[in-house]
């Protein structure tokens, strides 16, 4: 792993961390409602909620991916066997991605 | 490639499985909630969430991500040059923060089941 990498696996680590805090509160703490269909839908009509699902999912899919990448270079001496992990980790997350924001916006 | 067994060879390779685990539930988690704008969907899925199979899984999944989550910000305070003789305190801190929020979390979802 490059040095931006590893540096940027340790930012969205730390952003991860306090967006998880959130996340798990909202989620599991505010209240029996808060995960009812009305209020879950409230939440995906609100522009705070879109914005924080759509920036915590792309966090979450780069530290993911960015992580399983980084074993792979450790791993694997092959550098085909490379490209194909990386064509495979580059497309899992961006069909993640895609799935994701659709769930978020449609 | 091969490693000394040290504690902290041991703490990465833990550090490495839970990652793996935890994207691969990325997967699982958007395809649940892929039935999330159907309102009969959504309510066949809370149901679902009363399961107790669900539930130990989910008890599972909080405690992979303290595992993965306390070890990370570990690893990133050592990065930023926490000094090594520190190193026990913070192993120490993060347990007993992992198990504190263990069981603030998964008290409320096992009384569910009973």
């Amino acid at each position: 792993m490059g040095v931006l990498a590893w540096f940027l696996q340790r930012i969205s680590g730390v952003v991860l961390f306090l967006g998880l805090v959130v996340h798990f509160y909202v989620m599991h703490y505010s209240g029996e409602g808060q995960i009812g269909y009305e209020a879950v839908m409230a939440r995906l009509r609100n522009p705070f909620w879109i914005t924080f699902d759509v920036l915590f999912l792309v966090f979450v899919i780069y530290h993911g991916f960015n992580g399983i990448w980084g074993i792979v270079v450790e791993y694997i001496a092959s550098s085909t066997l490379r490209r194909v992990c990386h064509r495979i980790l580059l497309a899992s997350s961006f069909i993640l991605l895609g799935a994701g924001v659709y769930i978020v916006v449609s | 490639m091969r490693y000394r067994w040290h504690t902290g060879s041991f703490a990465w390779l833990i550090h490495r499985v839970t990652g793996i685990m935890l994207t691969l539930y990325i997967f699982l988690h958007l395809y649940v909630l892929s039935h999330l704008k159907d309102p009969v969907g959504y309510k066949t899925l809370l149901s679902l969430m009363k399961n107790p199979l669900v539930i130990l899984s989910e008890i599972g999944l909080l405690s992979l991500v303290l595992v993965h989550a306390l070890n990370g910000l570990r690893l990133t305070l050592l990065d930023l040059g926490i000094p090594t003789k520190a190193q026990k305190l913070l192993f120490l801190l993060s347990l007993v923060i992992g198990v504190v929020v263990f069981l603030l979390g998964s008290v409320p979802l096992i009384r569910e089941v009973l």
